[in-house]
């Protein structure tokens, strides 16, 4: 690769030097790039009234991201072969009495693969850039907890949640509270919630790195308030609205940047975030196909900006259709993406380290400018009053009613992002050979006892 | 900030819909249906928003956020 220029350069001797790199995680990677979730945010899509059935539910999926092109690799440093992910989903929905009901999602995960670590020029063509990898040996394990509570009154629901999320190198924790009223005959709803989540972190210490500093933490609060409107017997239209503030420990200590011709520095980027979204979303049923078909559109559009100059717009369009009757649905779906970069973000540094270099620093391909495209399918079968049974009387007070639907539902996207695809045009210097291509296999079984 | 314009037209025709259109509740078989919620199924749409945020810059819209560190 670089040669004879690596000569007394002494983190990029070990970067380049191809060991096997043991990252402990890319938990932090996507902690400090994007948001964190708040998981107190993703309050179930339940209906305006306590469930009556208890319903359990499980899903298995397999997340793989493409190699890494051969062109955009920078030879001999670690594996092309990125990222792959086993997750296991379960949920479990009760009522609790005439007014509550409670629901507990677990989730456990395996990942591995190499990821992105730093970008070079290439040797060969020193106007292109390529990435340096970590090795293929990085093994991590997550759990996730949420458990949540909802409580019902005749114009409306409280709900309450919190849960934990842990890995080797992170735990996080968060707890939210929402509440939702309707007006108008609940043709208009508010939805108003505000949650907190406190994460730390413990980079786990390689030899790769001098500079990794030992822990950090960082805390978010959310806000977000929602508008639907019913506007005819068959659709219906939401704006949302959700203010983020992060602050605390927002960089990457698995990752460098690269100065040209010279040494590689950390990655550092500010320690406070703000950002916004807004969010409008459409369904529409259409009533003018003939029975057995039926058919509901989904349509989603969501602008994002936040304090690190990163904005982007997202599209998201799905038809569901109903093959016969409720039994059968195919959904096909299509999502654009585009961001810009963060005003940080560089590939690659320019200049010396004896010149004076940015304060704040990434060449995390997250905060580059780019587009992405992604095309998804799902089938799903629902055979509903499979079994009539008696609930006996301590089953019954666990919601189980005596009868039984079950969901089975499959699903396959493929996710490719270039700069290309980007809104507007993005200069070689700023793109980024670390963007990820990747696809989903999904299989869903829930039940409704 | 244009976008933040159009945000707030749509909220204010949202709301000023909010006064013309009623649906009485016997009305609404076909919003109660499955394939008309925002999201029809919970866990697919939570690890789906978790593998957006894991890759993306932005942070998830709406009520579907998903929990977690965002690791994939």
């Amino acid at each position: 690769m670089r040669g004879g220029e690596r000569e007394g350069n002494g983190a990029r001797d070990r970067a380049v030097a191809g060991e096997a790199l043991v990252l402990p995680s890319r938990t932090l990677t996507a902690l400090t790039t994007g948001a964190l979730a708040l998981p107190g945010l993703a309050l179930p899509a339940r209906a305006d009234s306590p469930i009556e059935q208890a319903s359990a539910g499980y899903s298995f999926s397999y997340y793989a991201e493409d190699d890494l092109e051969k062109d955009k690799f920078a030879a001999g440093t670690g594996s092309r072969e990125r990222y792959e992910v086993f997750t296991n989903q379960f949920e479990v929905d009760l009522p609790v009495s005439r007014r509550m009901d409670a629901g507990i999602d677990f989730l456990y995960e395996k990942m591995s693969g190499a990821s992105p670590w730093y970008v070079l020029p290439d040797t060969d063509d020193p106007t292109q850039n390529v990435q340096v990898m970590s090795g293929a040996t990085i093994q991590e394990t997550r759990y996730d907890l949420t458990a949540d509570l909802d409580y019902y009154m005749e114009e409306g629901k409280d709900t309450f949640s919190a849960g934990f999320s842990k890995e080797n190198d992170y735990v996080s924790v968060h707890g939210a509270m929402g509440m939702e009223r309707s007006f108008a005959e609940k043709n208009t709803t508010l939805s108003l919630s505000g949650a907190y989540s406190h994460d730390w972190i413990t980079p786990v210490q390689g030899r790769f790195s001098d500079s990794r500093q030992n822990s950090g933490e960082k805390w978010a609060v959310d806000l977000f308030a929602g508008l639907s409107q019913v506007l005819t017997r068959s659709s219906v239209a939401q704006i949302t609205i959700n203010y983020k503030h992060q602050g605390g420990y927002l960089s990457d200590p698995y990752k460098l940047i690269a100065i040209r011709n010279d040494v590689n520095l950390p990655d550092k980027r500010p320690n406070d975030k703000d950002q916004i979204s807004l969010m409008a979303r459409y369904r529409q049923h259409i009533t003018a196909l003939p029975e057995p078909f039926a058919a509901s559109l989904h349509l989603d559009y969501r602008f994002y900006w936040d304090t690190w100059a990163t904005f982007s717009h997202t599209f998201e369009a799905a038809w569901y259709q109903t093959v016969w009757f409720d039994w059968l649905t195919i959904t096909p779906g299509i999502r654009y993406y585009s961001q810009s970069g963060a005003e940080f973000y560089k590939a690659i540094l320019p200049g010396s380290a004896t010149a004076s270099v940015p304060h704040y620093r990434s060449s995390d391909f997250r905060l580059s400018p780019y587009g992405a495209i992604s095309g998804k399918v799902k089938i799903e079968a629902a055979l509903e009053d499979l079994l009539d049974y008696k609930a006996s009387g301590a089953a019954e007070t666990f919601g189980l009613s005596g009868g039984l639907d079950l969901y089975l539902a499959f699903s396959y996207e493929r996710y490719i992002s270039d700069v290309d695809f980007a809104m507007f045009s993005v200069g070689t210097a700023k793109e980024a050979p670390g963007l990820v291509n990747f696809q989903i296999f999904a299989v869903t079984l829930t039940g409704r006892f | 900030m244009r976008p933040l314009l159009l945000a707030v037209l749509l909220l204010l025709s949202l709301a000023a819909t909010a006064g013309c259109v009623r649906v009485s509740p016997w009305e609404r078989d076909l919003l109660a249906r499955r394939d008309m919620a925002w999201e029809p199924e919970g866990l697919e749409a939570k690890r789906e928003s978790h593998v957006y945020f894991s890759k993306e810059a932005s942070m998830p819209g709406g009520s579907g956020g998903g929990g977690g560190c965002g690791c994939n």
